[in-house]
């Protein structure tokens, strides 16, 4: 027979199993007369599975993690650096020197705000696309995920042919709009094609109608899932309460989808220097209207030299200072007009 | 169950992770696929080529002389001449993202588009050629001359850094003109008399009276019978609209920014080379318009009375660099053009025209009875023409509607005023396109021999000959086309070669290693020249604001340019 010592000694070597857990390495010993201390966990396979499992899922998030750091947060760094830096081509050294030059682009992004008709346009461009799209891109998404929330005719057509353009890929329904647009309807109405001929703010129209068209889909499908969560016996009850759809509508289904909207609503603020109206697809680096997105990118897009990119990282980084403190002003407001209806 | 997943966890995270060294590719990763196959008794020389405008046949038939030439040389030990393998393509071929990507390719020399030299030199994208340009002479080819010997001064000093050292060569002259049909000409009775009657030459093809000496103010010589002055040119179109059922201008309506480049040469012919020059070299001093009086046109002697010199430049006042009096004569001259709708094929402003299909309208509006007399379009026009298939169609539909059939030419640009007459023809060309060894090459001996020797024949004067006879465009060296060479190249493409034989022709080169140049490169390109607050393309700003002066635009052009920062 075994005596307790041994019997501790097999346990903590993991020989034996034992039936009650062993919580750290000191041994309890009654017999021994020596002082009580608390077991030592052994490095048995529970342990061992658990060190396993986060050793696993640490390998799986490494990749995507470095990749974030890398791609996302250097990259992010870099641009906010080159906001303060200057580069110039030093054929004597056959180098690419870049210098620092402190606010020096600062000032001249705010000297060309000031003295600069084109990049007024530009800022009035980036407006009043936010605006349209919110006026009747937001406006008409909800009012369309309502319709087909309530099942009503042709829910199902609607459902898929809204989905199509979300679906393909961006730039293959550029180009098929640019050529109804600019081939099909000319010849048929016997018209000069609108996108090109036109004033600016004709060809920012029918830009931004084949852009609220394509983002239709994706916003369609965001509210009306949205909606889909309201309770059906909450509806029933308004019914026979005698409520219309319209009053339905608006005490009832916009309160409860409202956290969605909102979302939409905001990060749709976020994008107001951002966005630049898929222009590129359309003009190339060209442009007859240039929303500061558009602007941004052109500047940095393919053949751009290294010499351009301290000022368009300023230009953003500027318009990100503006974009902040309006957007959490914006989410204070829009949080003051949620209901805080629950399901 | 939970094995499984786990399984496909390790399985899609070791796809990612796989994914994440897709741009580690090193030599060897890609692969030349031309099609040829590999002879490994030789060494192998793989050429990336972009054949925008220019074609592969001229490179392709380079790369047959090289290798009959170095059949039996040992370029490395063990293999006995040189297979050359082009991959030539029109997408993926030119502009920053392909070079980004050049020293990760196999390719030893790269003749690409759309590139700027010192972006090639500060990302060590290219191989060092000094010796092969500055040093070695083509006595290989029986040339007792240098490279660099055959470069105009303003290319080697942009070309030629710091340190005195070549890494790339310019590859071929760019530039926009105006073309003019011959056949036409001669069968409407368009020349110019001397006494300034339109006229034709008989069914001989002789005048039987004597030609307007053209604006070279010479008799007999090759621009006898067009155009001399502005005014003249504009009457000639009002005579065509009106009287012989001849549309003037055509152009592509969605590339109208080609008038804006042509325009470029009308400022440069208007300033003359040391003149113009100055505009990307910023040597002082430099007559500059101040302001604009009345409508901002030229006086009879075709100067501006409100000028003044600029003595120095600095990064506030380099805008002014473009303020030069041969800007607002070409301003002049796009008003002209729409200064009459008549003058301009109704489909010249249509947007969804490209360059393929006005080059189409004007090939067949003379066969169908609606003739065009001028294109506005890159030098390179008829080769795309050719390429698209154009010529073919014509051909297939009609008789003498072939290439070699059509008598197109690259019309002498008319001077200001009577004033300038004589002057010589100042021709402004672009070098964005560039050829040089892959740098990835560097510590290789053989392969770089190889392919120093490969770029070093392209130069010779055979091969340059042989580039213009069979692309119909000029290499930015000093070389002429023997005559007996031209035989087989069109019109157009002969009196393209020719230019550069005539002595009254020079050329500037729209380049300069001045830093105000060099960090702005993209203000200088000729598309943004006429840039202004309202748009790039001062003929559509015209077309549409009829109202608009000269005087209007130049000084939009002046606001718009003060706001450029120069570095």
């Amino acid at each position: 027979m075994k005596d307790m010592q041994t019997e501790q000694d097999e346990l903590l070597q993991g020989k034996t199993e034992t039936s009650f857990p062993v919580a750290s390495s000191e041994s309890v010993s009654s017999q021994a007369g020596g002082v009580l201390t608390r077991q030592k966990p052994r490095k048995n396979g529970m342990n061992r599975k658990r060190i396993g499992e986060l050793v696993f899922y640490w390998c799986v998030l490494a990749i995507p993690l470095i990749q974030f750091v890398l791609m996302y947060v250097a990259v992010n760094i870099n641009s906010f650096l080159l906001a303060f830096k200057e580069y110039e081509y030093d054929m004597v050294n056959e180098t690419l020197n870049s210098d620092w030059v402190g606010l020096k682009n600062f000032k001249r992004f705010f000297t060309e705000l000031a003295q600069d008709k084109l990049m007024g346009e530009r800022f009035l461009y980036s407006f009043v696309s936010y605006a349209t799209h919110l006026a009747c891109g937001t406006v008409l998404a909800i009012l369309f995920s309502y319709y087909l929330y309530k099942k009503y005719p042709g829910t199902g057509f609607f459902r898929v042919t809204l989905m199509i353009p979300t679906v393909i890929s961006s730039i293959v329904v550029v180009i098929l709009y640019n050529n109804v647009v600019e081939g099909i309807v000319p010849k048929i109405f016997g018209i000069d094609a609108p996108m090109r001929s036109g004033s600016k703010m004709q060809t920012l129209a029918i830009v931004m109608l084949g852009n609220i068209f394509m983002g239709f889909g994706s916003g369609t499908l965001m509210y009306s899932n949205a909606m889909a969560r309201i309770p059906e016996s909450l509806v029933e009850y308004a019914k026979l309460e005698g409520c219309t759809p319209t009053r339905e509508f608006f005490s009832i289904t916009l309160p409860l989808a409202y956290p969605t909207i909102e979302t939409f609503l905001i990060t749709g603020l976020a994008n107001l220097f951002v966005n630049q109206e898929n222009l590129y697809g359309y003009f190339g680096k060209i442009s007859p209207v240039d929303p500061i997105g558009y602007y941004l990118f052109v500047q940095v897009a393919d053949g751009a030299h290294m010499t351009k990119y301290p000022y368009a990282s300023t230009v953003g980084l500027s318009l990100t200072f503006v974009t902040i403190p309006i957007v959490m002003v914006a989410r204070k407001l829009l949080d003051k007009l949620d209901k805080g209806a629950e399901f | 169950m939970k094995k499984l997943a786990k399984i496909l966890s390790i399985a899609f995270a070791a796809t990612m992770a796989a994914s994440a060294f897709a741009g580690c590719g090193g030599m060897g990763r890609d692969k030349v696929g031309t099609g040829k196959p590999v002879d490994v008794t030789k060494s192998q020389l793989k050429v990336s080529n972009y054949e925008g405008g220019y074609g592969r046949a001229w490179l392709d038939e380079a790369a047959l002389r090289f290798e009959e030439k170095y059949k039996d040389y040992e370029f490395e030990p063990g293999k006995k001449g040189v297979q050359v393998h082009v991959d030539s393509a029109k997408d993926g071929k030119a502009g920053e993202t392909f070079l980004s990507g050049v020293t990760s390719t196999d390719f030893h020399v790269i003749v690409t588009d759309d590139v700027f030299y010192y972006d090639v030199v500060t990302k060590k994208i290219a191989a060092d050629i000094t010796d092969i340009v500055m040093t070695e002479t083509l006595s290989d080819y029986g040339e007792n001359v240098t490279i660099e010997s055959k470069m105009d001064d303003a290319l080697k000093s942009f070309f030629k850094t710091g340190q005195n050292k070549y890494y790339a060569l310019p590859h071929y002259e760019h530039f926009y003109c105006i073309t003019y049909d011959r056949d036409l000409f001669n069968e409407k009775g368009l020349w110019i008399s001397e006494t300034g009657t339109y006229v034709k030459p008989n069914k001989e093809g002789k005048f039987t009276v004597a030609l307007s000496k053209g604006p070279d103010n010479l008799p007999n010589t090759y621009d006898d019978g067009l155009p001399a002055t502005y005014d003249e040119f504009f009457a000639l179109c009002k005579e065509m609209a009106d009287n012989k059922g001849v549309t003037p201008f055509t152009c592509s309506g969605q590339y109208i920014s080609m008038v804006t480049a042509m325009m470029s040469q009308l400022w440069a012919d208007y300033e003359g080379k040391e003149e113009f020059q100055k505009i990307f070299s910023f040597e002082t001093p430099m007559e500059v318009i101040d302001t604009l009086s009345g409508n901002g046109t030229m006086n009879a002697q075709g100067k501006y009375s409100t000028t003044k010199t600029v003595e120095s430049f600095t990064s506030e006042n380099a805008w002014e660099g473009y303020n030069q009096a041969g800007k607002a004569a070409a301003l002049e001259f796009a008003k002209r053009m729409v200064s009459d709708s008549d003058f301009y094929h109704s489909n010249m402003f249509s947007n969804d025209i490209d360059n393929i299909r006005a080059q189409g309208n004007y090939l067949i509006s003379s066969l169908e009875n609606k003739p065009v007399a001028f294109l506005v379009d890159g030098v390179w026009w008829e080769n795309e023409a050719e390429d698209a298939g154009t010529y073919g169609l014509l051909e297939a539909e009609y008789d003498n509607a072939g290439r070699k059939d059509r008598n197109f030419a690259l019309l002498p640009l008319p001077k200001a005023t009577a004033a300038q007459l004589g002057e010589k023809r100042t021709m402004a060309v672009d070098v964005n396109s560039l050829m040089f060894i892959n740098a990835a090459y560097n510590n290789n001996e053989n392969a770089l021999k190889m392919a120093k020797e490969f770029m070093q024949f392209l130069h010779t004067d055979d091969e340059l000959q042989n580039f213009s006879v069979t692309t119909s465009a000029l290499k930015p060296f000093n070389y002429s086309i023997p005559t007996e060479k031209m035989t087989g190249m069109s019109t157009f493409g002969k009196d393209v070669v020719s230019t550069r034989s005539n002595t009254h022709c020079e050329t500037v080169y729209s380049v300069s290693n001045h830093s105000f140049y060099v960090n702005n490169v993209d203000y200088f390109h000729p598309a943004e020249a006429f840039r202004c607050t309202d748009g790039q393309d001062p003929i559509d700003l015209f077309k549409k604001n009829p109202s608009w002066t000269v005087k209007t635009v130049f000084e939009k052009i002046q606001d718009y340019r003060k706001t450029l920062r120069f570095n």
